[in-house]
């Protein structure tokens, strides 16, 4: 009984925020870099993550990511390659596993958010930004979460045995509606195939590329895995 | 031996003629003459079916024996040939089961050639089953499969297909290509041409992905004579009905990817592509032949709906798997056509709009999918329900037989190829299962008396069967010996799957996932992993591989062709792909009955 009332007076302050912020939280684009520490040696990234209702895309160097998020529940990935303006469909699948819609619109899994603690609370607004903190497995996650917007402010996840850290910092963020539905036309306009059919496309000098030398893998958005495993950043191995 | 013998035998007569100068009594008093038989086996050299050589000679040593150089004289009298060997001799064999099965087997196919129809045109119906991909090893696993599903050890089971009684082999090898694709093969399956790798309905003088070089080159196929002698016909896949072993009974295009106006290349406006060739059969081949008047395909089932629908939200249906499922930018909706055309059709989608269709029905067209339709063992996910290609068969045959002219049914299993390609042979066997049980709702509810159906692959994968597994044992599983409980281990000290692919994506380990393609998200395993703690019967395990790809590929050795009914009887020996055209043609009469409309 405690506890829900406690649900209820966080509602009721959210509530009141929440008419001081009208940010879009569904149709934004936002710019991060992806920061990778080994001991000594650091490397870095950049990634872009764009949300146009239910369609969201991580736009990274090479390839974009892009997943639509059906009325079922279900999740359909598309893979744009930038540079050839070609596309790979995957089948839809349910969610489960990584395949969480937050841990796509949001970098971050809320099942990962849940298991962690809140440790403060800052600014009003837009503005306001909670402070999360966990330590499981050896890793240690602390989070910044922009409560109104969805979006990560810093997010770093240091495992002092291995003495890494990866470190995702947001730069900043457009809520440039034309500008948004104008790059998801874009990607839309790009060929596609389904995976199913590149076996049958030999011919095809793009996809015969995929057949000979395999998918390039992407690592920019190794951050929404589930439970808290070993989470990768941006390198591979 | 032999010679030495004879030798022996020229030498004892003579002692034998110095013998008779002497006094016999002496000779009865001093020496004993001894005859000995002795009996030759059966298979040596001197008597191949046995008998007795009688030597004679005195003892002279008196020892009450025969020796070797007291022989004087020898006779050999070999056995007459046996003709038959006796009910004891044969017991060994007929008492055993692999024996008398056999023999059973062997009156059957007696009994079935005195009844071989070799009369043309005896077939009212022609059904043509193709298992996109579906190789000999396919068929040999799945059949393993199948009966272990059932509770059985599994080799010794039969597919419905396995029971027909004519079979052969087809070299699936296209005009260009040594390792073909469907596009070539189904060309040659349903025109009786050979023709370029990726290139539907059209011969070998196309220039691929150039539509000015269509026009002149286009083929006529089975479905369209059989339209055109006034038959049923039907089309059934689980793929996109787009895509190109269906396509390739309707559709004449320079590529099998342009499936609709968005997949076509700049500058190729003055083709059709193909969902609107499906949509406009009827017009184009009455436009093609003068004064021919036909009816369009009666019933087409399979996905690809996305290829029909303009790409605009609002042609949404209830199924859709993308935010705008139409892929069309002509503002195109050719399901609404195609209702127009046929206002008394019945356009479905889903599991629910196929259980309404009648069996009076005339028209039927279901797109149950945007894209191909599911694998069978991932069908229960499918958002909408879609019906399995078993149920779309024996639905087909039901409003087909409403043509009591008789039909031409093409169905295929589209995604036993999909499920290789993905290198996932737990789909690869469940479809060809599905496959299989399509095949068994036709055997059963046609009269094989005037149906001729063909069973075949439009060609193979480099998928195996190896290493030395015990009789029964799993067939998804590791390599376990032949009296062995432990999985046998390879020269890495690590154990081995007895089904793998030769090339592809390799090792994944997905669980209970039943969606083969879900394998995206890793890049191909090179090298063995340690199968030791792994199930590698799941639906989501996936084969190892040796040459790593992102896609396994076809392979090109022979597939199996299968067949029964009047015609059925040409199935046999070693043919190029495109003599099948020529089986149906002769057993149905189908040119023959074209032309005779043609003339009228
Ligand atoms: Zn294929």
């Amino acid at each position: 009984m405690k506890k829900a009332l406690l649900i209820i007076a966080t509602l009721v302050s959210t509530s009141s925020f929440a008419s001081q912020c009208d940010i879009d939280a569904k149709h934004l684009k936002a710019n991060y870099k992806i920061t990778n520490s080994h001991k000594a040696q650091q490397s870095s990234e950049s990634l872009t993550l764009w949300r146009n209702d239910q369609q969201v895309a991580h736009q990274s160097e090479v390839i974009t990511e892009l997943w639509q998020h059906l009325a079922n529940n279900q999740i359909r990935p598309i893979r744009y390659f930038n540079a050839q303006q070609r596309g790979i469909e995957y089948q839809p699948s349910e969610v489960r596993g990584v395949q969480n819609w937050s841990a796509k619109s949001q970098l971050v899994d809320n099942h990962l958010i849940k298991k962690m603690t809140l440790t403060k609370t800052q600014g009003t607004g837009c503005d306001e930004v909670k402070n999360y903190t966990l330590s499981e497995n050896g890793n240690d996650f602390n989070l910044a979460f922009y409560t109104h917007s969805k979006l990560v402010k810093t997010f770093s996840i240091s495992n002092k045995k291995s003495q890494t850290t990866t470190l995702l910092s947001l730069n900043n963020v457009s809520t440039d509606e034309p500008l948004i539905s104008a790059q998801f036309a874009q990607w839309d306009r790009f060929q596609t195939t389904d995976y199913a059919d590149i076996g049958d496309n030999e011919g095809d000098p793009f996809l015969a590329k995929m057949i000979n030398l395999g998918f390039i893998e992407h690592g920019a958005t190794g951050f929404y895995k589930q439970q808290g495993e070993v989470i990768q950043g941006g390198h591979h191995h | 031996m032999a010679a030495n013998m004879k030798k022996l035998t020229v030498l004892s007569l003579a002692v034998m003629v110095a013998l008779a100068g002497c006094s016999s009594d002496d000779d009865k008093s001093d020496n004993n003459i001894i005859a000995l038989d002795n009996v030759i086996a059966v298979g040596s050299a001197q008597c191949i079916n046995g008998g007795v050589e009688t030597q004679v000679g005195v003892d002279t040593n008196e020892n009450g024996v025969l020796d070797s150089d007291e022989v004087n004289s020898s006779n050999l009298v070999c056995n007459a040939p046996a003709t038959s060997l006796t009910t004891e001799q044969l017991a060994n064999l007929t008492g055993n089961a692999w024996y008398s099965d056999a023999q059973t087997k062997l009156t059957a196919t007696q009994q079935a050639n005195t009844e071989v129809v070799t009369e043309s045109g005896k077939a009212k119906n022609v059904i043509l089953f193709v298992g996109d991909g579906m190789g000999i090893s396919t068929v040999t696993a799945a059949r393993i499969l199948a009966g272990q599903l059932e509770g059985g050890m599994g080799e010794d089971y039969q597919l419905s297909f396995e029971t027909m009684p004519y079979s052969g082999f087809v070299k699936t090898y296209n005009v260009d290509a040594q390792t073909p694709d469907s596009a070539g093969t189904m060309t040659a399956m349903v025109s009786g041409v050979k023709t370029d790798v990726g290139v539907i309905g059209v011969d070998e003088d196309i220039e691929r992905g150039i539509c000015s070089t269509v026009t002149g080159n286009e083929l006529v196929t089975s479905l369209e004579l059989a339209e055109i002698a006034g038959k049923a016909t039907g089309l059934i896949s689980t793929a996109r009905i787009t895509h190109a072993t269906p396509a390739a009974t309707y559709a004449k295009s320079a590529g099998r990817n342009w499936e609709d106006n968005s997949d076509m290349p700049a500058g190729s406006d003055a083709c059709e592509d193909i969902a609107s060739q499906l949509v406009n059969f009827e017009a184009n081949l009455e436009a093609r032949f003068a004064g021919i008047d036909v009816d369009g395909i009666d019933v087409v089932m399979g996905g690809g709906r996305r290829h029909f629908l303009p790409k605009d939200a609002a042609a949404n249906s209830s199924d859709a798997i993308s935010t705008v499922e139409g892929d069309r930018t002509d503002g195109r909706n050719l399901v609404t056509e195609w209702q127009a055309t046929y206002p008394n059709g019945n356009y479905v989608m889903d599991q629910t709009g196929f259980d309404a269709i009648s069996d009076d029905a005339t028209k039927v067209f279901g797109l149950f999918n945007e894209s191909h339709m599911q694998y069978e063992a991932d069908r229960a996910n499918d958002v909408a329900g879609e019906p399995s290609l078993s149920q779309m068969t024996e639905k087909a045959i039901k409003v087909l037989n409403n043509n009591d002219k008789g039909f031409f049914l093409s169905v295929e299993a589209g995604r036993i190829d999909h499920a290789h390609h993905a290198g996932n042979a737990y789909n690869a066997l469940n479809d060809t299962i599905e496959f299989a049980k399509a095949v068994k709702a036709a055997m059963d509810s046609t009269n094989p008396e005037e149906t001729l159906i063909v069973v075949t692959a439009d060609h193979s994968h480099v998928f195996t069967i190896a290493g030395y597994p015990k009789r029964g044992n799993p067939i998804l599983g590791k390599v376990v010996a032949v009296g062995a409980t432990e999985p046998s281990l390879a020269a890495d000290d690590m154990p081995y799957t007895t089904v793998g692919y030769t090339n592809g994506g390799g090792f994944r380990n997905l669980g209970s996932e039943t969606d083969a393609d879900a394998g995206y998200a890793f890049a191909p395993v090179t090298g063995r992993v340690d199968l030791t703690n792994v199930d590698t019967t799941t639906p989501g395990f996936h084969q190892e591989s040796l040459v790593p790809l992102s896609s396994e590929t076809h392979a090109g050795e022979d597939v199996g062709v299968y067949a029964m009914g009047p015609g059925a009887h040409l199935v046999t020996g070693t043919n190029e792909q495109s003599f099948l055209f020529h089986v149906m043609d002769f057993a149905a009469d189908l040119v023959k009955t074209a032309d005779e409309k043609l003339a009228q």
